[in-house]
This record gives C-alpha cells, structure tokens and sequence, in this order.
C-alpha cells in the first residue's frame, strides 16, 4: 500500500506472542494513522470501566501515512493508550526518529496487550520483531537504557532508536512517561506508567533500509522543501534558529512565563534563559531528527557555574520554565542538571515542575516540613534538595510516594489550604508550563483536551481556514472561545500523521499535498481537516465513557487565579469561565449537560456508530 | 567522498557547499555523484552535516590525484606543499628561477563550481611541449606525465575530475607571442575554464617586459606585483 507498510504487530505479553495484523485503507482514510488509529483499537479494545491499571489496557503506538518519508518532522511516534493521570484516553507524541523506523522494519503501528511476568523489551529489524529480556536494564535511567541496548545489539547512535522507560515508569510513577533518542518524550497522562504495568522496558527500533513506496516521491520532495521552507520563516524562525528556548523572554514580557508556581508574572532573570544566549555560552551540537534541517534540537554541555562539564540535552522551553521560573531557579546550568534528571528517572517535566513548585509553596507556608519531606529542604530554587526530592519520588520513597500521585492527588491528599496551591485540571492531566492565565486559549483547551494534549494550535499557519478571529483580542472570551472551537483539530491531524508541529505549523494545506502525493487518495482539504475534528470526538466519546463528564472541566483555583502582578493583572479568567464553556459546547455541537456529541455532529463525522 | 545511508537524514544542509554540485536526493537519500566528486573535502570540513554522514576513505590510484589537487589543505608529495603550483611561482625568492630574457608561466586549469577533467590539462599540456617550453619538474601535473618532453598524461589519470590543476613551464621570452597563440586556439577545444599567468622579472628600470606584447596582441591583463624582499637568495645563479 502506498504511504503504509499494510501491516501492524500485535504484541501479546501474557502470552509472549507476537503477530502481524493487515491494516485496511478504509480505515487508514477515516483516521490517517497515529493518534486516530490509535482511538480506534482503544475504543475497540479497551473497556472504559476498565481501570488504567488493568492488564487487559493497551499501549498503541504509531506513525502515519507521512512516517519515513523525507518531509520534516514526520519521523515521530504517537502513543496511545487508557492513561494513569485521567484514567481516560491519552495521545502523547515523541520527535525523534522512532516513527520512521518503525516503518522502515516493516509496521506503521504496534499494540501491546497483556502482562509481562519478567521484564521484557521489544526489538524491532529489518527481519522482524522479538522480544528480549529486560532484567539487567532494570532501575536504568532512559539514557542508560538507550546505550546498554545499543550496546547489547551492536548498533551505532543513529543506528537504532529506543524509547524507554526509567525507574518512574518501573514503580508505576502516574505521571512516569516514555523518553528516547536522546530526551525526546511521550510524556503526557502516564503512558510510562503503562509501561511498568506491562514490565516492558524499552521499544527499540533498528534503523532498518527504507523501502516504503510512495506515490509520487518527487512531489513528496518539493513538499519537503516547502515545509522546511515554513518552518523556516514562520514566527521569524525563532525555533528553526534557536530552539524552543528562544520563547522564555518572550514568555515572560506576555505574561504566562510560570513564575514561582503562579506566584508571580515577573521573573528578571528571563534574559539568561535566552535561547540565543545559552546556544553562543554553552557548548552546543545539533542533533536533528530524520528528515529535519532544523536546529530545534541540540545537545548541550554546561560551561559555566556550578553544574559546568555536565553533558545532555538542551531542555525544551517547558522545562526551562519548570526547572527556572516555575521553581524560582535561576542558573540556566542547574535547569539543564534537573531536565536532564527528570528525563532520565522517566517523568513529565511539566507535572514535576508544578509539583516541585507545589512542594515549594507549602514548605515556605509550613504546609509541608522537613520531617514530612525526610530531611529535604525544599526552599525556593534549592537545586539540590529538587535533586533529591525527584530521585524519591520516582522511586516511590517516602513522601515520593505521596507525591508520585501528581500534583491533584497529593494537593487533595494533604488538604487544606495547599489544595489551593497546586496546578491541575479537573481531569486530573497536566498543563504545559505556562502560566495560561496569560494565554486563555490553551487554558481551555488543556481543560476541555480529551487527548491530554493540546488539541487545537492559535499559531496555525493559515488563520482563515481555521477561521481564527482575526484580529485577535487574546483576552476577549468570544474570540477565545472561537478561536479554540473553530481549529479543534489542527493540532490532531498533526498527531495523526504523526507529524512535529514545529516543522509543520499546523500547515494543513501542505500536509493534505503530503498526504495525497504519499497515498494517492486523492483527499480533499476539507475531509483531513475533518478527520482532525473526528478524532477529537471519538477520543471524548471514550473518556465520557470513562466518566470524564463535563462537570470535570475546571481549573484548579490558583490555575484560574488571578494575577497579582505583570502584565496580566487585571484580567482574570474565572467569572468567564462557564459562559466560555457554554459557547464552547454549542460551537462543537455537543450536549451542554452530558457532554455527547449532538446526533448530527456525529452524523458529519461518520462516526454514529460508536456512539451506541 | 561518500554519504552514509545509515546516518543521512536528508535535511539538505550540505547541498549548497559542494563546490561541485555532486550531491543531489535520489531515493530518499543525499547521494555523491563519484564521478562528479573531486575528493576536495569541502563537505566533510565545513561540518554542514548534523549526523557526520560523510566518510571519506582516500582511494587508489588513480583516483587518488583527485583529493590531492582538489584539496586546498592537502600537501603534494612532488612540492611538498599544500597548494597547486610550486612556491617558486609566487616568489621567486627561493632560487631565482625565473631570469631576465625568460617568461615562467602557469596554467590555472578548472575553477570551483566547473573543475576539470585530466583531458583537458593534457591537451594544454601537449600544445606548450611543441613549443619545447621546459615544465616545472616538482610541480603536481608534471609528475603525472608520461614523458615532459611531450607533455602527454598517463593515460589512466585522463578521466580523473579535480576542482583545478595548475601547468607550469619556462621558455625564452621570444616564443611568448606563439605560445600565446597556441594556446588561444587550444581554449577552444577543452571543457572548462582555465587563466594564464606569466612570471617575469622587471627590467632593470622596473618597467614589466611584456607589457608591449601583450598591448600589441590585445590581451588585457592585470599586473600582481611579488615584492622580493630578499628573505631568501634573490642573487642565486641557476
């Protein structure tokens, strides 16, 4: 089949099987891959009663109808599955290389069912897939796990691609999440977690030679061309030339930098954090995925202050914020230190960012104590202790325990005042690290998310065809509401296809060519941006399912608190909450009360049936 | 040079530095036209690839000339020098080669971006040795001839593409307006660029000697004055 292998590979651990499956068109055009056909098999397959913990839950993972072709960014994987944090459906998509060679060994996609007894590790070549026995990879970091594999299996850096899991993911950590080819992640909702749950390790895929067909390669070049030519341009290149780093300063002067767990809107020491800064101060070394001429990704060795020689990735703008402003921290060498920790015992940075900053807050208001804490001092920016504090919880020691139920469970845990303090969703997922009450669109969108991830993108590159207001007021609750309702979907098609929104910028135009010069199927711009809004409503069809109902989709108070200071002060999201919500429902044609898709909102989307 | 499949990830960085527009996509993948590619290693040096995708191996004879005049940093083994010519062309300083009443001259043969084929060097070379010019004997594209008195190439080297060799020979400045003219009719049958330079030593009041010549032929060009500054032996006898 153009554009696809044809098959997946079906991974039974409780019995220790492995098969192919045939993958039929049909399907592949109503979903396109990745994300959407990930919801498909979670719907099928997974009881919603089901809790996240039960063996029969599955870990689906994919790439799309672009993945191993040479447009930017199509290298990435998506995973899916009934995630720890919700207990709802999860859609979490990792750059990197995995994606494109997974179809080069011959799968668009992989499902693993059932329970491993001992630890295993999956291992994907150009003759097939096995097995392996995981024991000695056990307690690992997932930059360790990457080597010890490659090293156990003879390949090169680039040789193979592993995405693992560390000790968070082993011990079950909720928001434990899956890392490779170097601090890429699929972190959101706990997808690690699945994994320890199955005792699988690791994924590892060789870099296999590339044999996909396409149907017109030679317009899939000039597609490329086009798309690295965007990515270049787009928001002056900021992210091609700097990485997401660049966006902290700005982040900052707009108000939803997250400064000392909301706190504050005003951190002076935004200029250090610069990406341009830190890429001429430290030493840096691109280290792009395939098909990708952009310097989004870099690794980085620290050349000054206390942390300096420390060698890994250059941290993504999220976890600048976490591991700088969100903690009061203000050495860019430690913020590398903790990402690279973080990344490496398994978890998501954004969660652990509002749960040290949680922890933080209640030390300085005597919520928490040393004694609570075994001995930490958890003072503002205290670099060390933070150290400390992520080793405990990943390892389920002491307070970590507590803690390695994210931020809402240990907040509601310990009650009082602190639940006022902490930063989560009614859903139970994650913010990324913003402070979103300078940036209201993804605040509801993170709220209403049924994929736990973003759904929509206000930096789409064609703002009529998504019908963005136009101009803007990011502040006026009509235009957010319009602007999150009318481009539902772009980010969803990305995730479908699997592709990395810094290269494609929601650029739909180009990534229906894309698709149609990789498959022949002829779709027209209108049907993907459809099979974007489809994915959407089957993903909240499951979670409603889940019990994921409408009355869940808040904020927590210091979420949608008010700013007492920066540039944002005055305008607080609260009192327009629920009216938000309500246009919102009716401009998605869902129930206001149960939260259902309307019967002709389901009709449009081809997808009555699931509804039953 | 070549790429390896295993690493390329077809980002395209390296496209614009090959001097020679050997590397192209095809399938998927950043490809070297071996052809095409003259070994010069600009690719490799510019560190333009993100992934370290170039791996260069020298090569045999008679593949290997090609790094050895393409590359600007790689030492001839003939001049023991990096650089095309000998270090006598541009000085003069050394042995004082180039006396009154003889013209040196060197042919820059290929630039950057066109390059050049054996075949064409040896059909300049053949034309000046019929005019029993005298070639450099330790420069590069001297050593690769059969036999100096005919200024023939080997024949196994014809084929070999470099980014640009340089012929360098001595005569009596009486045979400047014939060879001028050999070698004007020669142009017109190779496949590439290539420049002429003369070196001579000024007349005793400083005035250049084929200044009338070359006026009286209707060939411009441009003086590039060498200072001897006396560092080496100006006044050896040769």
């Amino acid at each position: 089949m153009n554009g696809s292998t044809g098959k997946m590979l079906r991974v039974d651990l409780t019995q220790g099987k492995l098969w192919d499956e045939a993958l039929d068109e049909a399907t592949l055009k109503k979903y396109l891959g990745g994300t959407g056909l990930g919801i498909k098999y979670l719907m099928e397959e997974v009881d919603p009663k089901l809790d996240w913990s039960d063996p029969k839950n599955i870990l689906f993972l994919g790439s799309g109808p672009l993945g191993g072709s040479r447009v930017p960014g199509c290298a990435s994987i998506s995973f899916v599955t009934k995630g720890a944090m919700t207990n709802g459906a999860t859609s979490s998509q990792a750059n990197g290389n995995f994606g494109a060679y997974l179809k080069w060994c011959g799968y668009d996609a992989i499902i693993v069912q059932g329970v491993s007894s001992t630890w295993k590790y999956l291992y994907l070549h150009e003759g097939g897939a096995e097995l392996r026995d995981a024991s000695q990879l056990v307690g690992k970091g997932t930059w360790e796990t990457e080597d010890a594999i490659k090293a156990e299996l003879g390949y090169k850096e680039r040789g193979m691609s592993v995405f693992s899991i560390g000790p968070a993911g082993e011990k079950m950590v909720r928001f434990a999440g899956i890392f490779g080819d170097r601090g890429h992640a699929a972190p959101h909702n706990g997808t690690g977690a699945v994994m320890g749950l199955k005792k699988l390790k690791a994924f590892a895929a060789q870099r296999a030679p590339n044999k996909l067909q396409f149907v017109d390669p030679q317009k899939l070049g000039e597609l490329a061309k086009k798309t690295t030519e965007g990515a270049k341009a787009f928001g002056g290149g900021g992210v091609f030339n700097w990485g997401t780093s660049r966006v902290v300063p700005v982040a900052e002067a707009a108000g939803w930098l997250p400064v000392k767990n909301y706190q504050t809107d005003v951190f002076p020491e935004k200029d250090l954090f610069d990406g341009q800064r830190i890429r001429s101060l430290f030493q840096s070394q691109n280290y792009p995925c395939y098909g990708c001429a952009s310097h989004h990704y870099e690794l980085v060795t620290v050349t000054e202050g206390p942390y300096k020689g420390f060698f890994g990735k250059e941290p993504e703008y999220e976890q600048w914020a976490a591991w700088g402003p969100q903690i009061w921290q203000k050495d860019p060498g430690a913020a590398v230190v903790l990402s690279n920790e973080c990344d490496n015992l398994g978890m998501d940075a954004n969660e652990a960012g509002w749960l040290v900053g949680w922890v933080m807050e209640c030390y300085e208001k005597g919520a928490l104590k040393k004694e609570d804490l075994g001995g930490l001092e958890m003072t503002w920016g205290n670099v060390e202790a933070t150290r400390a504090l992520l080793k405990k919880i990943a390892n389920r020691e002491g307070y970590g325990d507590i803690l390695a139920e994210g931020v809402k469970r240990a907040a509601e845990k310990l009650g009082g005042e602190a639940v006022n303090w902490a930063i989560f969703t009614g859903k139970g997922n994650t913010p990324r690290g913003h402070d979103h009450r300078g940036r209201w669109v993804e605040m509801l969108d993170t709220v209403v998310s049924d994929s736990q991830t973003l759904q929509t993108q206000m930096l789409v590159m064609n703002k009529d065809l998504w019908k963005m207001p136009n101009p803007m007021d990011v502040f006026n609750p009509d235009h957010v509401v319009q602007a999150e309702a009318n481009s539902t979907g772009s980010m969803t098609v990305c995730d479908c296809l699997v592709q990395c929104w810094f290269t494609s910028f929601c650029d739909t135009e180009t990534q229906t060519e894309a698709i149609n010069a990789a498959t022949g199927w002829n779709l027209s711009l209108e049907e993907v941006m459809k099979v974007g809004r489809r994915v959407v409503n089957v993903l909240r069809l499951y979670n409603l399912k889940c019990g994921l109902t409408p009355d869940k989709e808040k904020p927590s108070p210091r979420y949608c608190s008010q700013p007492v200071d920066g540039p944002n002060k005055d305008k607080p999201i609260a009192p327009h909450w629920e009216k938000m919500l309500d246009q919102y429902y009716s401009l998605m044609g869902w129930d206001r009360k149960t939260g259902m898709p309307l019967p002709e909102t389901l009709k449009e989307l081809g997808i009555e049936d699931l509804a039953k | 040079m070549k790429i390896d499949p295993e690493l390329c990830i077809v980002c395209e960085a390296c496209l614009p530095y090959c001097p020679m527009e050997a590397i192209s996509i095809k399938d998927d993948m950043a490809v070297i036209d071996d052809d095409e590619c003259v070994d010069c290693n600009v690719c490799l040096k510019s560190g333009c690839c993100p992934v370290d995708a170039f791996v260069f191996e020298p090569a045999p004879w008679p593949r290997s000339v090609r790094n050895v005049f393409s590359d600007p940093r790689k030492e001839h083994k003939e001049t023991k020098i990096a650089g095309r010519g000998t270090e006598e062309m541009k000085t003069n300083d050394v042995t004082g080669r180039f006396q009154r009443g003889w013209v040196g001259m060197g042919c820059e043969v290929g630039r950057p971006g066109v390059g050049t084929r054996f075949r064409d060097v040896d059909k300049i070379a053949q034309a000046l040795a019929k005019h029993d010019v005298e070639f450099e004997p330790k420069n590069p594209v001297t050593s690769l001839m059969e036999d100096p008195k005919t200024g023939k190439i080997k024949q196994d080297v014809l084929n070999e593409k470099v980014l640009s060799a340089i012929i360098e020979c001595l005569y009596p400045i009486e045979k400047f307006e014939e060879i001028m003219n050999t070698l004007k009719e020669v142009s017109k049958e190779v496949d590439t660029v290539f420049s002429v330079e003369v070196i001579n030593r000024t007349d005793p009041d400083g005035s250049y000697p084929l200044r009338k010549k070359l006026d009286a032929m209707g060939i411009p060009y441009y003086i590039n004055g060498k200072q001897c500054v006396g560092l080496g032996r100006p006044l050896a006898k040769v």
